[in-house]
C-alpha cells in the first residue's frame, strides 16, 4: 500500500544576496492515510518552509530537488493549474495567524463561495451556502456568521472558520502551519479537540507542524523532530517521548518547563546558520555527546530499534 | 510587618473604544474597554510575584500602568507608601528609576536604526550614570558614559562588551536582544522589574538560559519581580506568589505552591488541565470550558467566567445574553433548530441587562413561550434556577433572571478565591 | 566591498550606502548607478561650464539657426547663438533650483511632519488640513500663481517650486510617525523616561529617514520640469540666464525651420527629469525592503 504522503530526499534552496540558504536539506518523510504526523522544531529548522514545498507555496527564490508524491502522484512536477486543483481539495493547509488569512473585506459567506467556485465553477450560490452551514456546523460556528467579516469574529473563531474552509472539498491531508501558537491555551486544546473530532469524521490525515512539544505528544500518532533543516529523528510518539534517541530530542525534551518542572536546563549554543555549506552533523557544536567523526561527516539517518527509530547520529 | 515595595489597590483602568468627537456621536457613546476591573494585591520587597491569565486579561495593561506609560482610571498605586497613582512629569520622572519594564518581543523593543551601545548610553545621558550611594549623576563625559555602557554588558553576560557595543539588534539572537534590554533597564537601577512574558518569544531550548538569567540579576541587584505570563508551567516555577486573572480581575490569589498544589477557581483548573503535557502516556480527556474569552467592553454580569465555567451555579450572574448564547450553542444542531424554529432565529432576540426577549409581532407568542420554558428547563441548567419569570408581554416574551449573589474576594486554604463555591 | 562598508560602517548612512552597494547589481540598483551617473555627468558640465562651453551662451555667434554642424554641433538658434554652449550653461539653472527648492521643502516639510505625527490630535488635524489644500492644487499651477507674485530670478522659482512640494514631504514622514509611533521601542523610550524631543530625533527620526532619499528625487525630477514649466509661460527668469526651458519658450513656434533650437533642451529636460526618476525608483525598491528588516532574512524562515 502506498503511502499518502511521500518526501524523499527534499531539499528547498533559497537564492538570498547573502549566498545561498539551505532551509531544509534532504527530509524523507512518509505520512500514512488516517494518522497524524507531527513535525516539531524550534525557530529557523525549516518545518514551516517544508509545509510549504509541499503544496508548492514558496517564494520565486526558492529552489526544491527532491521527489513529493502525494497519493503517487509527483507533486513538483505538476503543472501550475494541475497543482491549483490539488490545492485546496486533497490538499489543505491552515495557518498560524487566522486574521491575516481572511480577506477583511470580504464577508465569510463569500470566502466559501469563492472557495467552491474555484474548484467547481458551476455550483450555484445557493447549493455552495448550502455546503458552508453544514461544515460550518461541523466547527460548531453557528451558520448567521456567514454574514459577518471577518473582524467581527474572535479569533477562534475565525480559526474555525479557516478550518472549515479547508475541509469543504474532504481533503486527504491537511497541512497545519503552527495553527494554534497565536492561541491562549484554553482555546488551543478546543481546536486540538476539535480537529481531532473531524479527522475521524472527515478521515483525514494530519500534518502537524509545531513547536510545542506537549501538541505533538497529545496528538500525534508519529513525530519527527528537525534541527537546521534536517530530520534528527522520527517514530512513533509514546517511544521517542519515553526514550529519545538523538541528543537534540533528549535535550529538548529536558528543556520543556511544564508543571513538573523542578530545575531548568537549556541546550547550550546556538542553533546554526542555514547559510552556505556545511560538513558534518549540524548539531555537532552544541552535542554533549559528540565524537570525532560528528564534526566532519553528516550521520545519515538509521533505523534503530523495536520500534524502526529514524535517527541521524553516530551514536547509532 | 515591613511595608510592601509595590501596592495596587482596586486599579481600574478602562480605554474608550471611540475616540473622536464624531464617532462618540455615532457609535456607542460612553463604551469602554474595561481592560483592567478592580484589581488589587501587592508585592513584597525581594518576591517574584505572578500575574497569570490569557491575553486581554488585563496583566498587560497593569505592567503599563506601573510604568507610567497608561493612566489608571481610578484606584490607587503605592510605591514603598508613596501615592503614584497620578504622577506628574517630575515624579514620573523619577519613578522610572525605580520601577522598570522589560519587553516580550525583544527585537522590537530596541530602534532598529540605534547600535544596542547607544541604546544603553542614551539612557545613561538622560537620567545619569548610577552614583556610589543610590543617586544619579548626570555627566557629559562620553568616555564615561561608554564605561559605564561596557560595565552594563559585562553585567549581563555579553562580552567582549566593545564587541557588542556597535551592534544592531538585527545583528543579534533572540537570547542577545533579551539581554540588552535587560541591561538597558538595568542601567537604571531600578528596584521592581515588570517582565512582560520575557520568554514567550524565545525556543523551549534556550528559556531556561533567559530565566536563569533573570534569577542570577535579581540576586545581583537585590530586585523585586512583576512576573506577567500566560504560561502557568514557567509561573509555577519562577514565581512566588501568583495571580491568576480573567477579564480585568483577579480571580485566585496567594502562594504559588498553595495553589498549584490545589486550584481552587475553576478557571484555574481549567487552565491547569489545558496545558498540554510532552507525555504521551497521559492522555487524559479533557473537561474544557465552553466559547472564548467574552470583549472587555461589555463584560459578563455577576462573576465573569459564568457563562463558560463547568462548576457554574445559579446565582453566579445569568442574564439576557447566556439565554442567547444558549439558544445559537442548542442550534448548531440542524435538526433542532428546525424543530424550534419558531423560537428562532437568534438574531430575533434581544438581551438586555438581566432580561432576554423576543418580539413576536403578528406571530402568536404562547408556542413560543412554551417552547423556551422547557427548552430553559431541558437544557438550562444552572441557568434554569436563576429565572425569576418567564412571561409573556404583548407581543413580547420575556425571560427574567435574578440578580446575581454579591461576589467578593474571600480566603480559602490560605489562598484568595473569588468565587460563589467557596 | 560592499561587505566591508555594510559590516565596517556603524552609522545608519553607512549601513544604507552598504546595502545599497550590495544590490547593486539587481535592476533596481542597475537604474540608481544609471540615474546617478547621468546626473553627475550633468553636474560637472554645469560646473565646467565656463571651460567646456565652445561660446558664450548670450552672444550672438553666428547667423541664427544655423542647422547642427560643423562649428556648432548642436546649431544655432533664433538669436544666432550657439545651441551647445546655451545647453551647458543651462545646465546651472536646473541644478541649482533642485538644489534650492528641495531644501527649503525638506527644512519644513520634514520637522512639520514629525511633530505633527508624532503630536497627533488638534494639531496634527489643524496642519493635515492646511497641507491638504496645498496638496489639492495641482503643483505647475500653484508655482504659477506663486511665480506670478512674487516675481522671476532663481531665488523666487525655486521658492514657488519648494512651496509645491512641501505637502509632499509633510504627508510621507508624517504617515510614516505615525506608523513608527507605535512601534515598540519608541514605547520602551517612553518608558524609559526619555523627553519627546530626544524620543522624535533619535528614535523616530532616524527610523523615517528611509522615505526622504526616494521623495527627494521624484521631488528633483518634478522641480526640473515645473521649471522648464514656468520658463515655456514665460515666467521663469529673466532672459539673461541661459535656460533649458527658456530656450525651448524660445524656439518653439520656429520648430519646423531650426528643429534642433527645441530639441536639444527638451531632449535634456527629459534626460535629466529620466535620470532622477531612475534614481527615485531604484531607491525606492531598495530601501523598501529595509522597511521590513524587522521580518525574516530572506528565506532563512523555518
Amino acid at each position: 500500500m502506498s503511502a499518502l504522503l511521500e518526501l524523499e530526499h527534499l531539499s528547498v534552496t533559497f537564492e538570498t544576496p547573502q549566498g545561498p540558504v539551505h532551509a531544509v536539506q534532504d527530509v524523507s518523510l512518509t505520512i500514512e492515510g488516517g494518522s497524524i504526523v507531527g513535525l516539531v522544531g524550534e525557530s529557523g529548522c525549516g518545518k514551516s518552509t517544508l509545509g510549504r514545498a509541499i503544496l508548492r507555496l514558496l517564494p520565486e527564490n526558492a529552489t526544491v530537488a527532491g521527489s513529493v508524491r502525494f497519493a503517487g502522484r509527483d507533486v513538483l512536477a505538476l503543472s501550475p493549474k494541475e497543482i491549483r486543483d490539488l490545492r485546496g481539495r486533497n490538499l489543505a493547509m491552515i495557518f498560524q495567524d487566522p486574521m491575516t488569512r481572511l480577506n477583511p473585506l470580504m464577508r465569510i459567506r463569500d470566502h466559501f463561495i469563492e472557495t467552491i467556485r474555484a474548484h467547481n465553477p458551476a455550483v450555484r450560490q445557493g447549493q455552495a451556502l448550502e455546503r458552508a452551514k453544514k461544515v460550518l456546523a461541523d466547527v460548531r460556528v453557528p451558520s448567521d456568521r456567514l454574514g459577518m467579516y471577518p473582524h467581527e469574529l474572535s479569533g477562534g473563531m475565525r480559526q474555525r472558520v479557516m478550518i472549515a474552509l479547508c475541509l469543504l472539498f474532504k481533503p486527504a491531508l491537511l497541512i497545519a502551519d503552527e495553527p494554534t501558537t497565536a492561541l491562549d491555551v484554553i482555546l488551543e486544546a478546543q481546536i486540538l479537540q476539535l480537529l481531532q473530532s473531524i479527522m475521524h469524521e472527515y478521515s483525514m490525515s494530519v500534518l502537524l507542524i509545531t513547536h510545542n512539544l506537549g501538541l505533538v505528544a497529545e496528538f500525534s500518532d508519529r513525530v519527527a523532530v528537525m534541527y537546521a533543516g534536517r530530520i534528527a529523528e522520527e517514530g512513533a510518539t509514546p517511544p521517542l517521548f519515553r526514550e529519545p534517541r538523538h541528543p537534540y530530542t533528549q535535550g529538548l525534551l529536558r528543556s520543556v518547563i511544564d508543571l513538573e518542572t523542578t530545575s531548568l536546563y537549556s541546550v547550550p549554543g546556538e542553533p546554526p546558520s542555514l547559510l552556505g555549506e556545511t560538513a558534518g552533523c549540524p548539531f555537532y557544536p552544541r552535542c554533549d555527546k559528540r565524537m570525532a567523526v560528528c564534526e566532519t561527516v553528516y550521520p545519515e539517518p538509521r533505523l534503530v530499534g523495536e520500534d524502526h527509530r529514524k535517527v541521524a547520529c553516530h551514536l547509532y | 510587618m515591613t511595608e510592601p515595595l509595590l501596592e495596587v489597590r482596586d486599579l481600574k483602568v478602562y480605554f474608550p473604544v471611540f475616540s473622536g468627537f464624531v464617532q462618540r456621536l455615532l457609535g456607542g457613546g460612553d463604551a469602554r474597554v474595561h481592560a483592567v476591573d478592580g484589581v488589587t494585591f501587592s508585592i513584597a520587597e525581594g518576591e517574584v510575584f505572578g500575574l497569570v491569565g490569557e491575553s486581554g486579561c488585563g496583566k498587560s495593561t497593569i505592567a503599563k500602568t506601573l510604568v507610567g506609560l497608561v493612566r489608571a482610571t481610578s484606584g490607587q498605586l503605592l510605591f514603598r507608601g508613596e501615592d503614584v497613582t497620578r504622577p506628574d512629569p517630575k515624579t514620573l520622572f523619577r519613578l522610572r528609576e525605580r520601577i522598570q519594564l522589560i519587553y516580550q518581543d525583544a527585537h522590537a523593543a530596541l530602534s532598529p536604526a540605534m547600535t544596542v551601545g547607544e541604546a544603553i548610553a542614551d539612557v545613561l545621558r538622560t537620567h545619569g550614570l548610577p552614583g556610589p550611594s543610590g543617586n544619579r549623576v548626570q555627566t557629559k563625559s562620553e568616555d564615561a558614559i561608554r564605561e559605564a555602557v561596557y560595565r552594563t554588558f559585562d553585567d549581563v553576560g555579553l562580552s567582549p562588551p566593545a564587541f557588542y557595543y556597535n551592534k544592531y539588534p538585527d545583528e543579534l539572537s533572540g537570547g542577545q536582544k533579551q539581554r540588552v534590554v535587560a541591561a538597558r533597564v538595568l542601567a537604571l537601577r531600578p528596584q521592581l522589574i515588570v517582565a512582560d512574558e520575557p520568554v514567550a518569544m524565545l525556543d523551549m531550548s534556550v528559556r531556561a538560559r533567559m530565566l536563569e538569567f533573570l534569577m542570577e540579576l535579581k540576586a545581583k541587584y537585590h530586585l523585586t519581580y512583576l512576573f506577567i505570563t500566560h504560561d502557568l508551567a514557567t509561573a509555577k516555577f519562577m514565581c512566588d506568589r501568583i495571580g491568576i486573572m480573567y477579564l480585568g480581575r483577579i480571580v485566585e490569589m496567594g502562594r504559588a505552591s498553595t495553589i498549584y498544589a490545589d486550584p481552587k477557581h475553576p478557571y484555574t483548573k481549567a487552565l491547569l488541565e489545558a496545558i498540554p503535557i510532552p507525555d504521551p502516556e497521559r492522555k487524559t480527556k479533557k473537561i474544557l470550558p465552553r466559547g472564548e474569552v467574552p470583549n472587555a467592553v461589555w463584560p459578563p454580569a455577576g462573576c465573569r467566567f459564568h457563562p463558560r465555567c463547568p462548576a457554574v451555579l445559579a446565582s453566579c450572574g445569568w442574564e439576557g445574553r447566556d439565554v442567547i448564547a444558549l439558544l445559537e450553542e442548542r442550534w448548531l444542531s440542524p435538526e433542532l433548530a428546525e424543530r424550534e424554529a419558531l423560537a428562532g432565529p437568534v438574531k430575533e432576540w434581544e438581551a438586555d441587562g438581566l432580561i432576554a426577549r423576543r418580539e413576536m409581532g403578528k406571530a402568536d407568542p404562547g408556542p413560543v413561550y412554551d417552547l423556551i420554558r422547557r427548552i430553559l428547563l431541558e437544557s438550562g441548567g444552572p441557568m434554569a434556577g436563576a429565572v425569576r419569570k418567564v412571561s409573556i408581554e404583548g407581543t413580547v416574551v420575556v425571560v427574567e433572571f435574578r440578580p446575581p449573589d454579591l461576589l467578593v474576594p474571600k480566603e480559602a486554604e490560605g489562598r484568595l478565591v473569588e468565587c460563589l463555591l467557596y | 566591498m560592499a561587505g566591508w562598508f555594510a559590516r565596517g560602517r556603524t552609522s545608519l548612512v553607512g549601513r544604507l550606502i552598504g546595502t545599497f552597494l550590495g544590490q547593486s547589481r539587481t535592476i533596481a540598483g542597475i537604474l540608481v548607478w544609471i540615474g546617478l551617473g547621468v546626473v553627475l555627468t550633468i553636474l560637472v558640465l554645469a560646473l565646467l561650464a565656463p571651460f567646456i562651453a565652445p561660446f558664450d551662451p548670450n552672444t550672438k555667434v553666428a547667423s541664427p539657426e544655423l542647422p547642427p554642424g560643423g562649428a556648432f554641433v548642436m546649431g544655432t538658434d533664433r538669436g544666432g547663438q550657439d545651441v551647445l554652449s546655451r545647453i551647458i550653461w543651462g545646465s546651472r539653472v536646473p541644478l541649482a533650483i533642485i538644489a534650492v527648492s528641495t531644501t527649503i521643502s525638506l527644512a519644513l516639510g520634514l520637522p512639520l511632519g514629525l511633530v505633527s505625527g508624532f503630536a497627533g490630535g488638534r494639531m496634527d488635524r489643524g496642519i493635515l488640513l492646511v497641507m491638504d489644500s496645498i496638496y489639492a492644487f495641482p503643483g505647475l499651477l500653484l508655482a504659477i500663481a506663486i511665480a506670478a507674485v512674487i516675481g522671476r530670478g532663481i531665488l523666487n522659482i525655486s521658492f514657488a517650486i519648494a512651496v509645491v512640494y512641501i505637502p509632499t514631504y509633510f504627508r510621507v514622514i508624517r504617515t510614516h510617525v505615525t506608523s513608527v509611533k507605535q512601534e515598540p521601542y519608541v514605547e520602551a523610550a517612553v518608558a524609559l523616561g526619555m523627553p519627546r524631543r530626544r524620543v522624535i530625533g533619535r528614535y523616530i527620526l532616524p527610523n523615517v529617514a528611509q522615505s526622504i532619499p526616494v521623495i527627494f528625487s521624484v521631488n528633483a525630477a518634478d522641480a526640473v520640469l515645473t521649471e522648464a514649466g514656468l520658463a515655456v509661460l514665460g515666467l521663469g527668469l529673466p532672459p539673461g540666464i541661459p535656460d533649458w526651458g527658456f530656450d525651448i519658450s524660445l524656439n518653439w513656434q520656429r520648430f519646423d525651420v531650426s528643429w534642433w533650437a527645441t530639441f536639444f533642451p527638451g531632449l535634456f529636460i527629459l534626460i535629466l527629469t529620466t535620470a532622477l526618476t531612475f534614481v527615485g525608483e531604484g531607491l525606492n525598491d531598495i530601501l523598501n525592503p529595509l522597511l521590513r528588516k524587522r521580518e525574516y532574512k530572506a528565506g532563512a524562515q523555518a
